[in-house]
């Protein structure tokens, strides 16, 4: 029975909750490396439309509408009307609807608009508080640009900016048959959906727990590269090898991974799920891998890409396929960049000539370069490519 | 009538009953409680990739009060679920004040909670603090569940009220008891937003499935200890008022009895929660310790006449049904550690130390029984205590005021000249608060360290 000062333990135990929620969200990074997928998509977006529109008059005028984008929260779609090379309307088609989704689109939805026009054609900013939802709207935006873009300026640098929609193959497991068909636009996977899936009982339940996250994985992936759903690895394995029976059909010329499948090995005939997953060539690093080997040598300069601390510009050489150098023409500047820069370019060009190819690791400590870097010299390894 | 009930069969097998001391279960389980709240904070980390701007942060904030909020909201109903291994474990007076602890603590979080994921909206459709009002109403019409949660909100916010000091002391007793019970209405309304609303659940389905199972759970135990449980009891047991008998002026005992009434699996110096079924007492139920260990066919308690449901015991018509739901309590013969023991008892706090001395196991000269009140005509069951101690061998004590109103010296001095060895007593203690703290200091004065004083208080 010890005294009890009532005052100073409401004191203290309002101290320890204030403290310990600023501590988590101080330590909590304000934008993540990780999460690229989700925002990261958008600077990404802008390397291509940026290129169309320096390209010059490759925009073709008329209405154009993207394609449907599944966001974290539900569908995104963009319809824009391009005149005299700029875009002069944009609307979404579909936006996330429901609860709270409602508030955040009827919120985010008119200022992307505005932004995607005030922008011309060269991409936007993510609207705070809808990052999902911006992410998906950039995406979707970027698809429709592309399809107002004719020919080369855009095929250049996306590697293929048309979408082409593919079915696998249906792959027989223990529980049913598994047969997935693929979006692919830009080169990477944009969608993906099981035609079929394992049925009935228990397998109902399973498939209605794994085919989702195994779609959303392949789009986060980009290729047939995906982890296995615990609880569900027949369906995974099945799902694994009729995602790479797809990307397979993509055709050569719609595709960056069309000229990956011309180096990689044929389809496994029904071989394991390991062996079709190092077959795989991911949509995107297995357009370099088998680029890189058709071609000769050269110097490639790749797209400048934005982060967060600066523009990010990579130069390559080949022989024989092979990196022999690598150089940053551009790389993020002032203040505490520089020491950053500094350090990581250095390591990341020794990296990309070490590896040879685009698969290089980010430098610890310069995450934003790192991938900046990587998505540059992907790039130039695409135009060595083609 | 005598008051005096004769030792039963029971007690003496509790006599015989070596010492077997029992840890209280209160510190694993507020590691495990802790190791849940990390768990639901991890939830939030692990569903946050990053947080861009201020107003992200202040949606955070939001999120986390209210997650937090969510899993305490389940514990504090947990807490008051009658559950036997906190009742009769740690102690149904620890666990009332865990439980208005964490209420008062899970409440201030709701409003934080509110507050925060409103401002947070606010800032994120371009207005500001003082859009919040307007934010909140929007958010209730648009968003799922919300009618709901603010209801059950607003409910929360009125129980929280009616617990504050000065209102409780000015509100009666059965109003706030009622008032409480709404805990119950405002836990399912607030529920059902969590799941449609919460990102971590909307995101993450293994954390809705946690969630149900946290508050299922929660309402079995409540269902099955706050309901089966007494349903079960008094319908085996049937009690009936057997007497009323004033034992001193302001004291009277209340004998009931029933069938099987050993079976009931009451220790001495444990209590029940009664309810007599009599014109005006029937909707509220009250604490009181059994003042004997419970004999086959008669339970009693003893109780001081100063509320009005205390007062109302004395008009109580023999054959009156009693409803008991029990028993609670810790203050039993499991928690002595050592040989000897020593009782302290102030006024009417002599009730579940009258059945410990009857009943706590130990040989002549290991038991001491001091018994403070205001003058000798004060000192309920005086003849029983005296009866038992010469059975038992024991020492019986007592301290009354002087003739001239002078309080007794109750201090480590006057203890130990008493008890030269009372450093190697259990000391188990019962009285009202400010007598209780007086002791507690003397006792830890006189060198009885304080695992070794066992005491219940019910003062919050």
């Amino acid at each position: 029975m010890k005294k009890s000062h009532p005052f100073r333990r409401v004191m203290l135990a309002s101290a320890a909750t204030v403290s310990g929620i600023v501590l988590l969200l101080t330590l909590k990074p304000s934008s993540d490396p990780g999460s690229a997928q989700a925002a990261g998509a958008l600077p990404q977006q802008t390397a291509p439309a940026q290129e169309s529109a320096q390209g010059g008059a490759s925009v073709k005028d008329g209405t154009f509408t993207g394609d449907t984008i599944q966001t974290q929260y539900g569908p995104v779609q963009v319809r824009v009307t391009v005149s005299g090379g700029k875009i002069t309307k944009a609307d979404a088609l579909q936006a996330p609807k429901g609860g709270r989704s409602d508030q955040i689109s009827g919120d985010a939805i008119p200022k992307l608009n505005k932004e995607a026009i005030a922008s011309g054609t060269e991409g936007i900013d993510a609207v705070s508080g809808a990052s999902y939802t911006s992410a998906g709207y950039g995406k979707s935006l970027q698809s429709a640009l592309d399809k107002a873009s004719a020919g080369p300026g855009a095929t250049g640098g996306g590697g293929g900016a048309q979408a082409a929609t593919v079915t696998g193959d249906a792959v027989d497991t223990q529980y049913g048959p598994v047969q997935v068909r693929v979006t692919v636009s830009g080169g990477k996977i944009t969608k993906a959906e099981a035609v079929q899936q394992p049925k009935g009982g228990r397998s109902d339940q399973i498939s209605g727990d794994a085919v989702p996250k195994l779609n959303k994985e392949a789009v986060a992936a980009g290729s047939a590269n995906i982890d296995a759903i615990s609880g569900a690895s027949y369906t995974s394995a099945g799902y694994k090898k009729s995602l790479q029976s797809a990307l397979d059909k993509v055709p050569a010329a719609e595709s960056a991974k069309g000229k990956g499948t011309g180096a990689a090995p044929a389809d496994p005939p029904a071989g394991s799920a390991a062996g079709s997953a190092a077959g795989s060539g991911a949509a995107q690093s297995g357009a370099a891998a088998g680029g890189a080997t058709s071609d000769g040598g050269g110097t490639y300069t790749g797209a400048v890409v934005q982060t967060e601390y600066g523009p990010v510009q990579v130069r390559v050489t080949l022989t024989k396929g092979r990196i022999t150098s690598a150089s940053a023409v551009q790389a993020p500047k002032g203040g505490r960049s520089d020491q950053v820069s500094g350090d990581a370019i250095p390591k990341l060009n020794q990296e990309a000539v070490t590896v040879g190819d685009g698969d290089i690791d980010a430098v610890s400590g310069a995450s934003y370069t790192s991938a900046g870097y990587k998505k540059s010299l992907q790039s130039a390894l695409d135009q060595a490519g083609g | 009538m005598t008051t005096t009930i004769a030792g039963g069969r029971a007690a003496r097998r509790q006599t015989m009953r070596s010492i077997r001391p029992r840890r209280s279960p209160a510190v694993p389980l507020l590691v495990a409680v802790g190791a849940g709240a990390a768990g639901v904070v991890w939830l939030w980390w692990n569903n946050t990739p990053s947080l861009a701007d201020t107003t992200a942060q202040v949606i955070a904030a939001g999120r986390i009060t209210g997650l937090l909020a969510g899993y305490l909201m389940a514990l504090v109903v947990l807490q008051m679920a009658r559950v036997p291994a906190l009742e009769r474990r740690v102690g149904s007076d620890r666990v009332a004040r865990w439980h208005s602890m964490s209420g008062r603590y899970t409440l201030s979080l709701v409003v934080a909670h509110v507050v925060l994921i409103m401002y947070g909206y606010a800032l994120q459709a371009g207005k500001t603090f003082g859009d919040i009002v307007q934010q909140t109403v929007d958010s209730v019409n648009q968003l799922p569940d919300m009618g709901k949660a603010a209801i059950g909100t607003g409910l929360l916010v009125v129980i929280g009220l009616s617990s504050i000091g000065p209102v409780r002391r000015m509100i009666p007793y059965d109003l706030w008891y009622h008032v409480h019970l709404l805990t119950y209405a405002a836990t399912f309304l607030t529920f059902w937003h969590q799941l449609s609303t919460g990102n971590e659940f909307v995101v993450e389905s293994a954390a809705k499935t946690a969630w149900y199972a946290l508050y299922g759970s929660v309402t079995a135990l409540v269902f099955w200890y706050r309901i089966v449980t007494p349903v079960r009891l008094n319908l085996r047991h049937r009690l009936r008022v057997e007497a009323v008998i004033e034992e001193t002026p302001g004291i009277v005992s209340v004998l009931m009895s029933g069938r099987k009434l050993h079976r009931m699996g009451a220790e001495a110096g444990q209590f029940f929660r009664w309810r007599f079924l009599a014109p005006g007492m029937r909707f509220s139920s009250h604490p009181y310790s059994l003042s004997a260990a419970p004999r086959p066919n008669m339970l009693r308690i003893t109780v001081k006449a100063i509320g009005d449901h205390s007062s109302a015991l004395r008009e109580l018509e023999p054959g009156t049904r009693v409803w008991a739901e029990g028993p609670y309590g810790a203050l039993t013969a499991s928690k002595r550690s050592q040989g000897k023991v020593l009782l302290v008892a102030g006024g009417v706090g002599i009730t579940p130390m009258r059945a410990l001395f009857e009943t706590l196991p130990g040989a002549a000269g290991d038991l001491t029984l001091l018994y403070r009140a205001n003058s000798t005509q004060d000192l309920a069951l005086w003849d029983e205590l005296s009866t038992i101690a010469n059975e038992r061998g024991a020492r019986l004590m007592y301290a009354v005021n002087s003739p001239d109103g002078e309080r007794p010296d109750i201090s480590a001095d006057s203890l130990r000249r008493k008890l030269p060895d009372i450093d190697d007593h259990d000391v188990f203690l019962c009285g009202p608060p400010g007598f209780a703290q007086g002791v507690y200091e003397a006792l830890r004065g006189a060198g009885v360290p304080a695992r070794r004083i066992h005491h219940e208080s019910f003062e919050m």
